[in-house]
């Protein structure tokens, strides 16, 4: 079975060799070519050749365009720095002041080069990987995307304090949004992975949520051509996930590492696609015994769950890991049929 | 009475609604001193919230967010009265983003909290180098470097921190408070880069300065003696 018929029998649950797995790897396939961060998150036929060593030698049953905000950041005006073992982080961004969100003009996704360079990685992996592995593609909802523009701040000022300004930011992202999703579609994506930041509790309360957020998601994901899987952005979502359940398109949820997988399985219902669990950039510190360990008692609490994904949360796994702590989870995966 | 308008104000901040909060403030103000609506409904406020955080009931950034810009407003519109009454401040303090980090939110809100307190406060501001968080405790007489960071790629470096205050033989004298995004969703990461403590939440992070202050203060005196 490859990872394609696997990942297909699974959700439909039908017979399976193993439980398919997700490891977050973008940047790790920098480690495959030689290549330091700049260079790896700007050529395409470096990222491909990356991703399609990481298909080969680690096997994961999906896998990602790259994980990299902060270039598209730097393509709308900021400055980016290029960490050794991280990926990229914004220095500086194209709007100082939420205020100047209004002269901001966000052009056609084809217009940014990072975008034409994540779009070609979606391609070019999908063609590689000859329709095997399914490709995510990670991208960022309309309410995020400002926070590359201006900040995470700024953009939070706008939303609490500047009404009409965060409408017309909003009208512009989701125009901007669709787009690129669609555009990504059409070159083989199988879903979208987007993090929420504006959606969790613990950034905005759920009164706003309510009235502000969700109504900009459904709006976004309404007629998407593909899934939306909803990542956790950095913090515990079991208990806000029936305020996200519902959003069209919605057809899943990676969790975060502190989560209960049994409470968020009661949370979201039989329904969701639920992903990752085991926290991802701490993985170098372990010893695979100890990763095998975590895997097993995952497993044990998954067993009777029949869509739930193993395998990392958080952001990217780190080069520094060492290729045994990820061939585990495949091994243990095979174990455990 | 005073319990209604505190309770009104807390509704308001968690709400976050900027503009009504601020008139519940300036009327009380008004009627009162400025000084009582700092200590009689802005702080009992501020303390209900930490409860609230300690019995696990969560508040959102966004509402953080408000409080600060509220207590800043309120700060601002007052800041002459202010200079007299805070004469005798509670402490000096460093804070920075570590080195490669440039996320200054968090940062931001602790140093509104922190003045509110009675704290006076060095922001060294974004991209800051471990030696120069020690190097500007030392010239400011603080006892305290608070040292921000949002993901676990920049707050590994605040170790460099932690390694220049042992180098320096200051670690007992001046204490490393740790914070930002990542710190809440990886509590065993204020261990591993060496904090001396961290707090859930900008509002609490006073209270976490005074204690570190504290111990600051207690490993000196052991020290000499």
């Amino acid at each position: 079975m490859n990872s394609t018929e696997r990942m297909n029998a699974f959700l439909t649950n039908n017979t399976i060799d193993r439980r398919p797995f997700s490891l977050t790897l973008s940047l790790f396939g920098k480690k495959y070519v030689g290549a330091d961060s700049e260079k790896y998150f700007s050529d395409k036929d470096l990222y491909i050749e990356g991703q399609i060593n990481i298909a080969k030698k680690i096997d994961p049953d999906v896998m990602f365009t790259p994980f990299a905000y902060a270039r598209e950041a730097e393509s709308f005006g900021g400055d980016v720095i290029y960490l050794d073992d991280g990926t990229p982080n914004v220095k500086r961004f194209a709007c100082a002041d939420c205020k100047k969100l209004d002269d901001f003009e966000l052009k056609e996704p084809m217009d940014y080069k990072v975008h034409r360079y994540n779009l070609d990685c979606c391609k070019g992996m999908v063609d590689q990987l000859n329709g095997e592995k399914p490709v995510a593609a990670i991208l960022l909802s309309p309410m995020e995307l400002p926070i590359l523009i201006c900040s995470l701040e700024k953009w939070l000022e706008c939303l609490l304090f500047e009404e009409d300004i965060y409408q017309r930011t909003i009208e512009k992202t989701t125009r901007f949004f669709k787009e690129y999703i669609k555009q990504m579609a059409d070159a083989g994506a199988s879903f979208a992975v987007l993090p929420m930041v504006f959606s969790n509790p613990w950034i905005v309360n759920i009164k706003i949520i309510r009235s502000k957020v969700l109504p900009v998601l459904e709006e976004a994901f309404k007629d998407s051509p593909i899934p939306v899987i909803l990542h956790h952005g950095g913090a515990k979502m079991s208990h806000f996930l029936p305020i996200l359940k519902d959003i069209s398109n919605v057809a899943g949820f990676v969790l975060d590492s502190e989560d209960d997988p049994i409470l968020a399985r009661e949370e979201v219902g039989p329904d969701k696609v639920l992903i990752g669990n085991i926290d991802g950039p701490t993985l170098w510190k372990y010893t695979t015994e100890n990763i095998e360990g975590k895997l097993k008692d995952l497993l044990k609490k998954i067993q009777k769950d029949k869509l739930f994904i193993p395998g990392t949360s958080g952001p990217d796994i780190l080069t520094k890991t060492s290729e045994k702590n990820l061939k585990i989870f495949k091994k243990v995966l095979e174990e455990t049929v | 009475m005073i319990e209604s308008k505190i309770q009104q104000l807390l509704n308001s901040f968690l709400n976050a609604d900027r503009e009504k909060s601020l008139n519940i403030i300036r009327a009380y103000s008004k009627a009162n001193t400025t000084a009582k609506a700092l200590n009689e409904l802005i702080e009992p406020v501020q303390e209900k919230i930490g409860e609230m955080w300690e019995k696990g009931e969560e508040l959102s950034l966004a509402q953080a967010y408000v409080i600060a810009k509220v207590v800043e407003d309120f700060m601002f519109e007052i800041a002459s009265e202010i200079k007299v009454e805070n004469v005798n401040c509670v402490g000096t303090a460093v804070i920075g983003n570590i080195m490669d980090d440039y996320h200054s939110l968090g940062r931001k809100l602790i140093k509104i909290f922190l003045e509110s307190a009675g704290w006076e406060i060095i922001d060294l501001g974004n991209d800051v180098e471990p030696s120069v968080f020690v190097d500007k405790a030392i010239e400011n007489k603080a006892r305290i470097i608070g040292v921000s960071a949002m993901m676990y790629s920049t707050a590994k470096n605040i170790k460099m921190v932690r390694e220049e205050l042992d180098k320096r033989g200051l670690s007992s004298k001046i204490m490393l408070a740790v914070g930002g995004a990542v710190f809440k969703v990886r509590p065993s990461l204020c261990d591993e880069v060496g904090g001396d403590g961290t707090a859930n939440n900008a509002l609490l992070v006073p209270n976490l300065f005074e204690t570190l202050l504290v111990k600051a203060v207690k490993g000196e005196t052991d020290e000499l003696h």
